[in-house]
């Protein structure tokens, strides 16, 4: 679902997360390789996560100052203060179901924070920055799933604390973590979710039969795409990355290409304007085929060939 | 920049690599220590295998059957550190240096040593890898893992400045002298690159690249199906039967990717002619081990990750000073990187078609003074206005008019005394004229005081020793905007920080989008 945030420009990401793709599926019918978790990294997560539980009320009267000594189950959005295990909450954030395993709430009675635990290291007070803005956008998600479940959507908070091994040892520290921001985001994505959604796809999105293989495949296809610098975390990765190859598109050679060329899709085309070969159509054509004509020319210069 | 998209696109067109410089750039070591390794999955701290060595057929394997025992650990890391102190021992030879001190007119005597280590692993992953062994290094309790630690601080604290080579990455090598057609990210995948510079004969760079991604990847993350099929069953049996056998057998298969092809990229940027300023930055470098070396047996190494307020306003001026010199030293020495200025017609191309060089002008003095004119033919206009510096070589001339095929240019400085007319380019040269000069200073103009009001009480005791003008030595990557006083952690003692100082950097990041 946080992937809703990851490659906010291109619409076909977010055909993935509003038809409910599994990915499973989908990465069998691209023929991408497994993705999977290293037996190691579970392993670790599960005895950080263990450790830190127990040490949770501790570090949440420290950095909230909120009162609790122990996490107290509930079925629903709790009321009181206190530190609350919400597990396997059925969420929606849209239309679209959110299931985590478990949500860790701390009340003060009128603000829920969310507490996150991670086992990715903090060392000498510096994590990882991808990957604390990697929880950020998981966060993002859980607060507007709760907003959308609470009465009072303001009660959310979306100042989460967010609690990380220290060092090279796995005591847990904590921190807290504002994802207003990307929350605001996610409001921005969820309003483009459905917008032009294949037929085929929204039928599935609307809970009818899943798409599988090709068809799958073929339907999204159809939805816009913007290749860009955020391609190799996405699911359709080896998928679009094809697509750009055999189209000779721009955007293949990233993002810094694909602002430059602008309307010229085609690094074809883009070269044939930097070399003369064509010629420009339109005021903006002229401005790009100008600029590129400036680097052949002293490409063509440098490497003592003409281009 | 334009001349990189450019660059880009005729890769991605012809499916190979293009150069982006034609001399080398990075200081290359005779001898470097190459070093690649994987460790546990989330845990820097625990490695399970470390090829190294500084003899391409030769490496060094070190595998640990139990990567999360500390002992194991230890006698590992022991074995590491011994090798390295053993190859840094090479680079303790020094030469005397006469520097002039004062205002020039004292000379003062230094030692600076004749060489200095170099350290190259294939990727940024594996040279951030370095840096975090070296601090859990210098959290152990033994003298040697210690100083271990403190050397590889010293490493990993070079990286951070642009022009030094202590710590080369294999992928910043070749992405510094070659461009590809694929986006930015992948570029930082070794095998991918490597590809695309020299795809195997009868593949083109895209199905290089892709056959490139199938094998195991640089490190020192593990494939997670690897870690699951190979070497889960090779840890439990070194450990339950004591036969590492399998274990050794599995590590060197996989790291032998990544081994050949860190040498491989040497192998590439050796072929290039040395860029002529690469020996004065590895000077620096070599300063900066001189005087590593001499805290190191005075027993004074200290590492900080947070700088406070005025040794960080000190460590960013430098970041950047380093940033514009390296820049234009690199484009003086290298047309392939001047032509990047071209592109942006910050520079100018052209031929010398007319020459005054008597011409005068009367100063402010009221003394005439020789300022000799030159007009230059481009091929297309230049469009900076009047006034503009341009240099060509050591000449200085300001820009006095341009047209849409000329630009008049006044000399005013280099050249405007009759015994150096001789320097002024002949009608018919064909020339370049950068945009900036091969001798800039730059004042270092820093306030003992920082201009702007800071939280917290000045230390000026935390401020790290300087190594030569330009130099600092900093642990753990810049410091954050906000400077937060921190005292420095010294070796050997262990730093102990205070739950929860976290930087929530993540909101920055996004909100950066
Ligand atoms: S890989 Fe495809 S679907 Fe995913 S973000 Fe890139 S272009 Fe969009």
């Amino acid at each position: 679902m946080a992937g809703l945030l990851d490659a906010p420009g291109c619409r076909r990401r977010l055909a993935l997360d509003a038809a409910r793709v599994d990915l499973g599926v989908l990465a069998e019918a691209i023929g991408a390789p497994p993705s999977g978790q290293s037996p190691y990294a579970r392993e670790r997560d599960g005895t950080f996560a263990h450790l830190a539980t127990a040490r949770l009320p501790e570090l949440v009267t420290r950095h909230l100052g909120i009162e609790c000594t122990a996490a107290v189950e509930t079925e629903a959005l709790p009321s009181g203060p206190g530190l609350w295990v919400w597990r396997e909450p059925r969420l929606r954030l849209g239309d679209l179901p959110v299931t985590p395993d478990q949500v860790v709430l701390a009340s003060d009675g009128t603000l829920l924070h969310p507490v996150e635990i991670r086992s990715y290291a903090v060392v000498d007070g510096h994590a990882d920055p991808a990957k604390v803005a990697g929880t950020a956008r998981e966060v993002a998600v859980i607060v507007g799933a709760l907003r959308q479940a609470a009465p009072v959507p303001e009660r959310i908070s979306s100042r989460a604390l967010l609690v990380l091994p220290r060092n090279f040892g796995l005591a847990p520290v904590a921190t807290t973590l504002d994802v207003a921001p990307q929350v605001r985001r996610l409001g921005w994505a969820l309003a483009r979710l459905r917008t032009d959604l294949p037929d085929r796809l929204r039928r599935q999105a609307d809970g009818g039969p899943a798409l599988q293989g090709d068809a799958l495949v073929g339907a999204l296809a159809e939805v816009e795409a913007r290749f860009g610098d955020g391609c190799p975390s996405c699911p359709m990765y080896t998928h679009c990355r094809t697509g750009a190859e055999q189209d000779g598109s721009v955007a293949r050679a990233g993002a810094a290409a694909a602002n430059l060329c602008g309307p010229v899709g085609l690094a074809a085309h883009a070269l044939a304007l930097a070399h003369g070969e064509r010629t420009p159509q339109g005021e903006s054509e002229q401005a790009i085929a100008a600029e590129l004509a400036r680097a052949a020319q002293a490409y063509g210069w440098a490497t003592g060939s003409v281009p | 920049m334009s001349l990189d998209v450019y660059q880009r696109l005729l890769a991605l067109s012809r499916a190979r690599a293009v150069p982006a410089a034609s001399r080398a750039h990075r200081h290359l070591s005779p001898r470097p220590w190459v070093l690649s390794g994987y460790h546990l999955a989330g845990e820097p701290s625990a490695p399970v295998a470390i090829r190294y060595g500084s003899f391409r057929d030769s490496p060094k394997l070190l595998t640990i059957a139990e990567p999360r025992d500390r002992k194991q650990r230890f006698t590992a890391l022991g074995a590491l550190a011994r090798d390295l102190a053993t190859y840094l021992s090479r680079y303790t030879v020094t030469e005397p240096v006469v520097r002039a001190t004062g205002n020039g007119r004292e000379l003062d005597v230094n030692h600076c040593c004749v060489d200095a280590p170099q350290l190259v692993v294939p990727n940024e992953a594996t040279a951030h890898w370095v840096g975090l062994l070296g601090q859990y290094l210098r959290t152990l309790d033994d003298p040697v893992l210690q100083q271990a630690g403190a050397h590889l601080g010293w490493i990993a604290s070079r990286r951070h400045l642009p022009g030094s080579s202590v710590l080369l990455t294999a992928t910043d090598l070749l992405t510094t002298h070659w461009r590809t057609g694929q986006l930015p990210t992948e570029d930082g995948h070794l095998g991918r690159l490597l590809a695309w510079i020299e795809p195997p004969a009868g593949s083109d760079a895209w199905q290089a690249a892709r056959d490139a991604e199938a094998r195991p990847p640089a490190g020192p993350a593990s494939d997670p199906a690897w870690d699951q099929v190979v070497l889960r069953p090779a840890l439990e049996r070194a450990k339950e039967q004591g036969d590492v056998r399998r274990l050794k057998i599995a590590a060197t298969e996989v790291l032998d990717g990544a081994w050949r092809d860190t040498w491989a990229a040497l192998d590439l940027v050796r072929l290039l002619p040395p860029g002529e300023h690469v020996a004065r930055r590895w000077e620096s470098d070599r300063w900066s081990w001189t005087r590593h070396r001499e805290r190191v047996l005075a027993g004074t190494v200290s590492f900080t990750t947070r700088l406070a307020d005025v040794p960080a306003y000190r460590y960013l001026h430098e970041l950047e000073t380093r940033t514009t010199a390296l820049d234009r030293q690199m484009a003086l020495d290298d047309p392939l990187v001047m032509a990047r200025y071209l592109a942006t017609g910050e520079a100018v191309a052209g031929v010398v078609v007319k020459r005054d060089p008597e011409h005068t002008i009367t100063n402010a003095g009221g003394r005439s003074v020789l300022r000799p004119l030159l007009w230059v033919r481009t091929n297309a206009a230049f469009d900076r206005p009047a006034g503009t510096e341009l240099w060509l070589g050591k000449l200085g001339m300001t820009v006095r008019a341009a047209t849409d095929d000329t630009v008049e240019l006044m000399v005013v400085s280099g050249a405007v005394t009759r015994p150096k007319l001789n320097l002024l380019p002949e009608t018919d040269t064909e020339v370049v004229l950068a945009p900036f000069g091969p001798q800039q200073h730059f004042p270092d103009n820093l306030p003992d005081e920082l201009p702007w009001p800071t939280r917290g009480h000045r230390r000026p005791a935390a401020e790290p020793e300087q190594d030569d003008e330009l130099d600092t030595d900093v642990a753990a990557g810049p410091p954050t905007a906000t400077p937060q006083p921190r005292l420095s952690g010294a070796v050997p003692a262990a730093r102990t920080a205070p739950d929860g100082e976290i930087d929530a950097v993540a909101s920055g990041t996004e909100a950066a989008e």
